[in-house]
């Protein structure tokens, strides 16, 4: 991180950061993800990557926030064929899966 | 210590880095064995080291001096001084070296002198602010390269694309809501 500059923090101008890329995850018999579906945004149109799990290294689940929007998440940290670690979690509200950055 | 320990500083600690060894080196066109000479050239070294930027805020306890002696010897000669006490005085820091040049000199000329110092300690108070102002001039230059860097890609690209990485809710169990970017303006 860069040293702060003392501007005021302004929180209107906040971007989020690491937000959940929505994904399609090919599940094995045991619900553990298999492979991934990425759709790109490139400038030229959409183009669609796909990855097969090499290894799942750890597993966890969140629910929180019951008291207002329940949240509710199965979180997979694997690395995938070719070397990328990534986190892959499913929604367990919506059942959709989603990736993010470790 | 307590607040670091408690998360209300969250700046890292910095542990107290001692300089690398520092060292000036003069070759003679011809080699060198008059003594004078020998000692004149001990003492530009010594200047010259001690202008060194990595020197600022420290004062000098040890000091090498290596002198090669002319080629078909090979040899070289050797002087490791530990000064009782710790200087940045070009001259207390050349009075041992001239008392060992004077009481065993080199058995040769002198064809490459080498001056290092190999310790320091920290600097007495004065040299101490010294040295935080070349922090601070140094930050400052810091400072302007980044705002003209800034400025450039601005002009460049119509917008800003830098941005702090700053902390929103670091405890957070969920990934995306421990950090969150905005617009760097140095």
């Amino acid at each position: 991180m860069v040293p702060s500059s003392r501007t005021p923090l302004r929180t209107d101008r906040l971007r989020a950061v690491n937000e959940p890329q929505p994904v399609t995850v090919a599940c094995d018999a045991c619900g553990a993800p298999a492979a991934v579906k990425k759709q790109l945004r490139r400038s030229d149109g959409q183009e669609t990557t796909a990855a097969v799990v090499e290894t799942i290294l750890e597993s966890w689940r969140i629910d929180d926030e019951w008291w207002r929007q329940l949240i509710s998440r199965r979180y997979f940290a694997v690395i995938l064929v070719g070397g990328a670690r990534v986190v892959l979690f499913e929604d367990l509200v919506t059942s959709e899966w989603f990736i993010q950055t470790p | 210590m307590w607040q670091l320990a408690a998360g209300r500083i969250a700046e890292p600690v910095e542990g107290r880095v001692t300089p690398e060894p520092i060292v000036a080196a003069l070759t003679f066109f011809t080699p060198v064995g008059e003594r004078e000479l020998l000692v004149h050239s001990v003492e530009q070294l010594i200047t010259r080291a001690l202008k060194h930027p990595r020197r600022i805020g420290w004062r000098v306890h040890a000091v090498r001096l290596r002198a090669d002696l002319e080629s078909p010897t090979n040899r070289s000669w050797l002087a490791n001084i530990l000064l009782k006490d710790p200087t940045a005085d070009a001259d207390r820091i050349a009075a041992p070296l001239r008392t060992r040049l004077e009481q065993s000199p080199p058995t040769g000329a002198v064809e490459r002198l080498a001056l290092e110092f190999t310790a320091f300690a920290p600097g007495t108070t004065e040299l101490q602010l010294f040295a935080r102002d070349a922090q601070a001039a140094a930050r400052a230059g810091q400072q302007r390269a980044l705002q003209s860097a800034a400025r450039e890609i601005r002009m460049r690209v119509k917008r800003s694309s830098l941005y702090h990485i700053v902390e929103v809710q670091p405890w957070s169990r969920l990934p995306e809501r421990r950090y969150a970017l905005i617009d760097y303006e140095p």
